[in-house]
């Protein structure tokens, strides 16, 4: 659910702007290149079995460099919590809630990944679950209900601005998928490598398909050059669903599906942020952190000038750059780890 | 009793020989404790002493008035038993006992508040039930330092997981056939002196949109009305809340035709959609309360008669709109629809969070309340067994906790209660099919 989010974001017509109509293919690129760095990253995790990431770049990298190695991680899942928040905000704003201020929809929805922070990571992963099927079903429905408009000849050419660039451009968004590294946040939690390595290769697999088949319905339904030019392409397509009179317009349905995944989402993520405060600075307790976690997590969401610059910037920033913090410091460790012959014994999960 | 009879008894204790010999009753025993025999002289037994022994006999003496076996008041079924629990604890068990004949049922007495001294029956089938929640169920109400408890209604609350949610977290039925169900299906019920009730755990959120008439009912029927009492949950909890915020925020996401009923309606209406919500909700409340507390005879023509008035009546002054008293109508009817009794106060509540939820942020404000309270209550767990199982956390698929599957389908317990003893049914739950086989006969039993 974390990774399948961006689905409604606006990545779908900047990708559009920079590789054309290829987007649903590029992005199985994407998802194969985060098999890739996963492999590493469960390598990892198999060297040093029943420990998280941040327990692994002390041990691998030394305390020094595996504090920076943490704490690089930990900012950049607490940039990842401001700036979707904002970019949902603005685009909440822009299409159902015109008066109401970004504050308040960034505060609420702090709020409730505050709450969900407090219950701990057993309810999130429930909820999360719980969510998983209404979703799915609600998603799939909303693409099948678009059939009626699509039109294959949307999908020339085939290679759009060129193949290269689709599979560069496939490559280098490899972080669309970075939400697979919180596995091995929590991996001393799990059970077993094992687990860990099923959990993580399913979860990409299934969230390429869902993301490519939503792609490649936009692609159906509207023209590149018009799709580039809408702020989030599922909404669109789902107020253009019409069948009779009455039967029409199903962003009633997509608005729920939406608010409700993204609140999980940052939930997710700012749960995640707080753990890996707690593990870096081994404390036992998260509950103080929350509420300062928080706070600054609306800072970050607040810090942007404007959604312009959300967009172009720093959502662009976090995909372009996330690589590095999410997959690359995986795949350094690992390479440290080998060289210097660190291994961890196993340690029974937490 | 003389020196010279007991001198006669030689080894034999006095009171052995007058419970084998005298006593012509069929429930006595000894005690040489004085606080049990002061214990159980209040619930009705008779303590007999006798002078210069060291035992005392308690022998069973109850009277008391009771109530005759009636057909349950709340969970009325149209197919199945009619048969309903009483006042009388002793003849709940026997109601429980007489559907499971099993000398593995135990029914072990405790009693309960430390002034009143309620006795009470923890029942569970010894092999089936998992051991360690027996042990918690017994624990927790060894330990309950109350002085005054008075019937199930306090003893849940006493032994539940948390107080501070909306949501039950231990099952309450009136019929013996359902609470003997739980028990089967390795639950552990309790069964309070006082009240016609019995109480199961551990409960899950889904456990609570089942009735006994589902089994009664084939598959087919019974799913349907599963699903019924889900739309009715659905409806309960999110209809007027979502009708508030489409008319507040969303207005262009209304399909033009309904959206012209719609303005056309709440032309006359003078209120706020907010206020005309709540007024209503409000007044759908105040006839339900009122309709439980007046007389019998007259509380159900209230309920109707006061409903259909009332929304006539508003609708005809111009106070609310008459598509919002079909709003408030299927809201009423969805809370209805909902089998637990506790489940639906708790929806009732909730439906009130929703309406502010959607008036001061539309949709947006109706989802995040929605992911707010789901977080709530999924960190909610039943003497160990979370909530939302087998869903959230996934489970081993049962055939009958969301939808029903035939019934020879039902061959394992549900997977969250860990029982000892998992099987419920044979592969092969039909022999009849494969013997008429082995004779060659056909379906109509022909050669």
């Amino acid at each position: 659910m974390a990774i399948c989010n961006k689905i409604f974001s606006t990545t779908p017509g900047y990708i559009t702007k920079v590789i054309g109509n290829t987007g649903w293919y590029m992005t199985l690129i994407s998802c194969a290149t985060a098999l890739v760095f996963f492999g590493f990253i469960y390598l990892l995790l198999k060297r040093f079995p029943g420990r998280n990431i941040i327990e692994i770049y002390d041990a691998s990298l030394g305390r020094v460099m595996g504090f920076i190695f943490s704490f690089l991680l930990m900012v950049s899942f607490l940039l990842s919590v401001g700036i979707y928040t904002r970019e949902f905000t603005d685009i909440l704003k822009i299409y159902a809630l015109p008066a109401t201020p970004p504050s308040v929809i960034i505060g609420t929805m702090i709020f409730a990944a505050v709450v969900a922070a407090f219950l701990g990571i057993e309810t999130i992963a429930r909820v999360a679950k719980l969510a998983f099927y209404p979703a799915l079903v609600g998603y799939f429905l909303i693409l099948i209900f678009s059939l009626n408009i699509f039109k294959p000849t949307n999908l020339l050419p085939i290679f759009g601005y060129g193949l290269d660039k689709t599979v560069i451009t496939g490559i280098l968004r490899g972080s669309a998928y970075d939400e697979v590294v919180i596995l091995a946040v929590f991996a001393g939690s799990l059970q077993g490598i094992e687990h860990i390595k099923k959990a993580g290769f399913i979860s990409l697999l299934l969230s390429g398909f869902i993301i490519s088949s939503g792609l490649l319905c936009f692609a159906l339904v509207f023209e590149y050059r018009a799709i580039q030019e809408l702020t989030i392409a599922a909404y669109v397509m789902t107020r253009k669903i019409a069948y009779g009179t009455f039967f029409q317009r199903m962003d009633p349905i997509f608005l729920l599906l939406w608010i409700i995944t993204t609140s999980i989402y940052i939930s997710i993520l700012f749960y995640t942020t707080v753990s890996i405060y707690c593990k870096i600075f081994r404390l036992q307790d998260a509950k103080p952190v929350v509420v300062p976690m928080a706070v600054l997590a609306v800072s970050a969401a607040i810090f942007p000038r404007d959604f312009s610059s959300v967009l172009s910037v720093y959502v662009q920033g976090l995909r372009n750059y996330g690589n590095i913090t999410f997959f690359i410091m995986p795949a350094i460790a690992l390479g440290i780890a080998v060289i210097r012959n660190k291994k961890g014994e196993s340690k029974c999960a937490d | 009793m003389s020196k010279d009879a007991l001198e006669e008894l030689g080894e034999e204790r006095p009171t052995d020989y007058l419970m084998e010999n005298i006593l012509a009753v069929h429930d006595v025993r000894k005690t040489n404790k004085y606080s049990d025999a002061v214990m159980q002289i209040p619930s009705g037994l008779s303590a007999l002493f006798l002078e210069e022994c060291g035992d005392c006999i308690l022998i069973e003496t109850r009277g008391f008035e009771k109530r005759n076996v009636d057909s349950p008041k709340v969970e009325t079924v149209v197919k199945g038993s009619q048969e309903g629990f009483t006042e009388n604890l002793r003849t709940n068990v026997t109601l429980v006992r007489r559907i499971i004949k099993n000398e593995n049922l135990i029914t072990e007495m405790l009693p309960i508040g430390n002034t009143n001294r309620l006795s009470c029956t923890v029942m569970y089938l010894e092999g089936i039930t998992n051991t360690k929640v027996v042990e918690e169920v017994k624990k927790r109400i060894k330990r309950i330092n109350a002085d005054f408890v008075l019937g199930d209604g306090m003893l849940e609350q006493f032994i539940e997981d948390n107080s501070f949610t909306l949501f039950p977290q231990v099952i309450s039925s009136e019929r013996p056939d359902r609470t003997a169900s739980f028990i089967m299906e390795g639950k552990v019920v309790i069964i309070a002196e006082g009240t016609p009730f019995a109480l199961a755990v551990p409960v899950t959120f889904f456990g609570l949109f089942h009735t006994s008439e589902d089994t009664f009912v084939r598959w087919p029927g019974g799913n349907f009305l599963r699903l019924i009492r889900i739309f009715g949950l659905f409806c309960a909890t999110f209809l007027p809340g979502l009708y508030v915020a489409l008319t507040l925020y969303h207005i262009e996401m209304i399909p033009t035709e309904l959206l012209i009923s719609i303005a056309r309606a709440k032309e006359l209406v003078p209120f706020p959609t907010l206020l005309e919500v709540l007024i209503m909700e409000v007044s759908f409340e105040l006839i339900r309360e009122g309709g439980i507390r007046v007389p019998n005879v007259i509380g159900q023509t209230l309920g109707i008669v006061g409903a259909l008035i009332l929304g006539q009546a508003a609708v005809a002054a111009g106070l609310v709109s008459p598509m919002l008293v079909i709003v408030a109508s299927i809201t009423g009817l969805g809370s209805f629809a909902i089998p637990n009794y506790t489940l639906a106060i708790a929806i009732r509540i909730e439906r009130f969070l929703f309406i502010i939820a959607g008036a001061v942020l539309g949709f947006y404000g109706i989802s995040l309340m929605a992911v707010i309270l789901t977080f709530f209550a999924c960190s909610i767990k039943s003497f160990g067994v979370p909530y939302f199982v087998p869903v959230a956390p996934k489970t081993k698929v049962n055939t009958d906790v969301i939808l029903r599957f035939p019934i020879w389908a039902h061959k394992e317990r549900p997977d969250a209660l860990n029982t000892p003893n998992k099987k419920r049914k044979g592969n092969n739950v039909k022999l009849w099919i494969s013997e008429d086989e082995e004779e060659g006969t056909d379906k109509e039993g022909k050669k």
